[in-house]
């Protein structure tokens, strides 16, 4: 463990201990740290949106001068990578999806299971990404009850989690 | 692995491997030469007797160590015939007979040497791919079995789907499995989520269920494809199938034509009977008949011309919309297309979600004895197996421990290892080819050994198990739980890789199958005579028997590549 993490965590938000934090991270309201995971801002500070969920084993780098912004309700499944530079609201990383440097993704984007983007890409929103070759799609309609079921899982996690993990506090 | 053997600047080094050979890759029929290197050891041998003497020329023919690449001669030049001297008497000729029938049984010794005695990689393979067949005791390969159908299922649902109407509806599930248009991946049946209506910027089309698929988004309200119940979705997709103008267009065509064959059939009595009885069944036979009923459209009345009500138009809307495609995500796939038959749309747009292929259960025969080797259960669920005669249950896998690194014309040493699959003893012999080219020296050390037999309780015990003391001395390398290690010292003879044909004989206690002898009716008769039971005591159920069996096979071992001498 390096240098201490200059956190900055809302009240509301919830941080587990026994992951790798490092540099200037601010969290917003609602937002998950499942314990396991890594957010490193070594390069510049990474700031979540609210309602968001990092999961175990998920990786979160910001190597570049400017600030990662990560929008709301965006969910890191286990073992993801990010190293993009921008991400806007209610995205899917599914597991071991990998965001390579210097990509930005829009909304609603859903990063399939063991696929990963390209480097210095802009995704549009509602790109799927899906497949054993990366196939990727823009898909119409909603992705049904996705907002209920993220809803009810920040609810369920907010719940079940301070039985089990330490929470950290900002400093 | 061992990349120390390979010459430096080679291509990937080669690999070791263990391939067993089946029968039926033997190769044709040989000029019987004497071999002097053969007769000279007299191997004697008779038909069951595998036992070969430790002395005998072992011969290693398959040990196969080229996959792709053999290095081999044309079948017919290993024909050492030797095998014809080997075996006296009882086969003849053996060369000239041993090539055709497949169902002789059982083949001999000498067709049996005579099959595998080089180190050609073709026609052996490993021995996870093998069958055996018990009853005429012989390797089978994938090649050598017949398959029949045991039940179709649907792979998402497991429902096993009755025999009956697997044809009326076109082998496909007639439940609720879709397939997705855009990735196959199985699509849901999902519900309006009455939260999300509000967020929508179109009003929902009408239904409230619909597919949708967890993998690429895909959601059949794209295609405005909703449903009122969630159940029985492919009979409400029937009747939008069955309205498809081609499939209309040929019931049309067909019953045009139907009532022409009626009537000549009625008219025609002077056609030769052969092509009256042809008309019977088949549209193929009809179609036939058509044509050469249109040789006589002179004479006869002739087939109103048929007006398709449907007319096919040129196609010029279709090809100026793929001449101006510019990204390649606009079109479909083949894969897309060759899913959705009758259209096969070039636009995504009009790709449907087809109904899940059904899936079969396959058994596999013997093709000489009919004997079934391995038969699933029908349950859809259950993927145990009835009956399981893979070869891997029945003969003793061949591994290679170690092997030290070949160089030529310098002996080596290599280690295998043979692992008994069955609950009893068996006792292995082997032998080495000398059909072999090029011909490297191999000394096996233990030409004949046992290994003991396979229990579970074992696969529990940490460490391993040698053999107890009171066994019988045998010069192997290693014997433990359920295997035997033998060595064996080769000198490659040429650079290059290294395959070695070697003959394994191998035999075990069976079952022998109880014959049916008077004797269930002995208890009866003992109970009707009045003697006292403790005269007579009923006598114990027979038990099983056991005989001894024997099978021959060969084996190609490949050891990965001998470096050349380095020059001194």
């Amino acid at each position: 463990m390096m240098s201490r993490p200059n956190l900055k965590i809302s009240p509301r938000a919830l941080v587990c201990q026994d992951n790798e934090l490092r540099g200037e991270i601010y969290v917003g309201a609602g937002t998950v740290l499942h314990p396991q995971c890594k957010v490193w801002a070594t390069g510049g500070a990474i700031i979540f949106g609210s309602g968001n969920i990092v999961e175990e084993n998920a990786v979160i780098i910001n190597r570049g001068p400017e600030a990662l912004i990560i929008g709301d309700n965006n969910v890191f499944e286990v073992g993801s990578v990010m190293e993009g530079m921008k991400m806007g609201n209610r995205n899917t990383l599914e597991v071991k999806s990998h965001v390579k440097v210097g990509t930005w993704l829009g909304d609603e984007c859903v990063i399939g299971t063991v696929c990963s983007t390209n480097e210095n890409e802009i995704l549009p929103d509602r790109t799927v990404i899906y497949g054993s070759k990366n196939d990727r799609r823009i898909f119409s309609g909603n992705r049904t009850n996705q907002l209920s079921v993220h809803q009810r899982h920040l609810d369920y996690l907010m719940q079940i989690l301070p039985k089990f993990n330490h929470a950290r506090s900002s400093n | 692995m061992l990349a120390i053997n390979a010459p430096p600047g080679q291509g990937p080094t080669r690999q070791p491997f263990v391939h067993y050979r089946c029968l039926c890759s033997s190769p044709g029929p040989s000029t019987s030469a004497s071999d002097a290197h053969l007769t000279a050891q007299g191997k004697g041998e008779t038909e069951d007797q595998a036992e070969a003497e430790p002395e005998a020329t072992m011969d290693i023919d398959s040990m196969e160590k080229g996959k792709d690449k053999a290095a081999t001669p044309t079948p017919s030049s290993p024909g050492p015939s030797s095998s014809s001297d080997l075996v006296p008497l009882s086969t003849g000729s053996p060369s000239s007979s041993s090539q055709q029938p497949r169902q002789k049984s059982p083949t001999t010794q000498a067709e049996i040497h005579a099959s595998g005695n080089n180190s050609d990689t073709h026609g052996s393979q490993s021995l996870s791919r093998l069958y055996f067949c018990d009853s005429c005791d012989e390797v089978r390969c994938p090649k050598c079995v017949q398959d029949e159908i045991v039940c179709y299922y649907c792979p998402n649902c497991l429902f096993d789907v009755p025999t009956a109407s697997v044809k009326s509806e076109k082998h496909k599930c007639s439940r609720n499995c879709f397939e997705c248009p855009i990735c196959q991946n199985t699509l849901s049946v999902v519900s309006e989520d009455p939260d999300t209506s509000l967020y929508a910027a179109s009003t929902p089309a009408t239904g409230q269920y619909h597919l949708s698929c967890n993998m690429c988004q895909w959601n059949s309200q794209e295609i405005g494809m909703t449903f009122d119940k969630p159940t029985g979705l492919a009979v409400q997709l029937q009747k939008a199938e069955d309205s498809l103008p081609d499939v209309k267009e040929f019931d049309r065509l067909k019953d045009h034509l139907e009532k022409y064959f009626r009537v000549h059939s009625n008219m025609k009595p002077g056609l030769p009977s052969s092509f009256l009885t042809s008309i019977q069944s088949g549209t193929l036979q009809s179609l036939r008949y058509v044509s050469s009923a249109n040789h006589k459209a002179q004479q006869s009345d002739d087939i109103a011309h048929y007006v398709p009500a449907v007319q096919v138009m040129e196609d010029t809307e279709n090809l100026e919309k793929l001449m101006s495609v510019v990204s390649l995500n606009e079109t479909t796939t083949m894969k897309q297309r060759l899913k959705q038959l009758q259209n096969q749309t070039y636009s995504t747009q009009r790709l449907q979600p087809q109904r899940i292929h059904l899936r079969i259960k396959k058994l596999r025969r013997c093709r000489s004895c009919r004997h079934i080797l391995v038969k699933p259960e029908q349950k859809a669920q259950a993927t145990r197996f009835k009956i399981n005669l893979t070869a891997l249950t029945q003969l003793p896998n061949i591994t290679i421990s170690s092997v030290q690194p070949l160089i030529v014309q310098t002996v080596s040493r290599a280690i295998l290892r043979f692992t008994n699959p069955r609950q009893e003893e068996a006792h292995v012999s082997l032998q080495y080819g000398d059909g072999a080219l090029p011909y490297h020296g191999v000394h096996i050390h233990s030409h004949s050994f046992s290994i003991s037999p396979f229990n579970e309780v074992w696969e529990y015990e940490v460490g391993t198990l040698t053999a107890l003391p009171g066994t019988a001395q045998e010069d192997v390398y290693e014997k433990t739980a359920n295997s035997t290690c033998i060595a064996l010292d080769i000198t490659p003879a040429v650079a290059g890789e290294v395959k070695i044909p070697l003959l394994v004989t191998f035999t075990f206690k069976a079952q022998k199958p109880t014959s049916d002898t008077g004797s269930p009716s002995l208890p009866s008769q003992l109970v009707v005579s009045g003697a006292s039971k403790d005269q007579y005591p009923t006598p114990p159920p027979p038990a099983p028997e056991y005989i001894d069996k024997t099978v021959s096979f060969w084996t190609v071992i490949g050891f990965g590549d001998a470096i050349p001498t380095l020059a001194p």
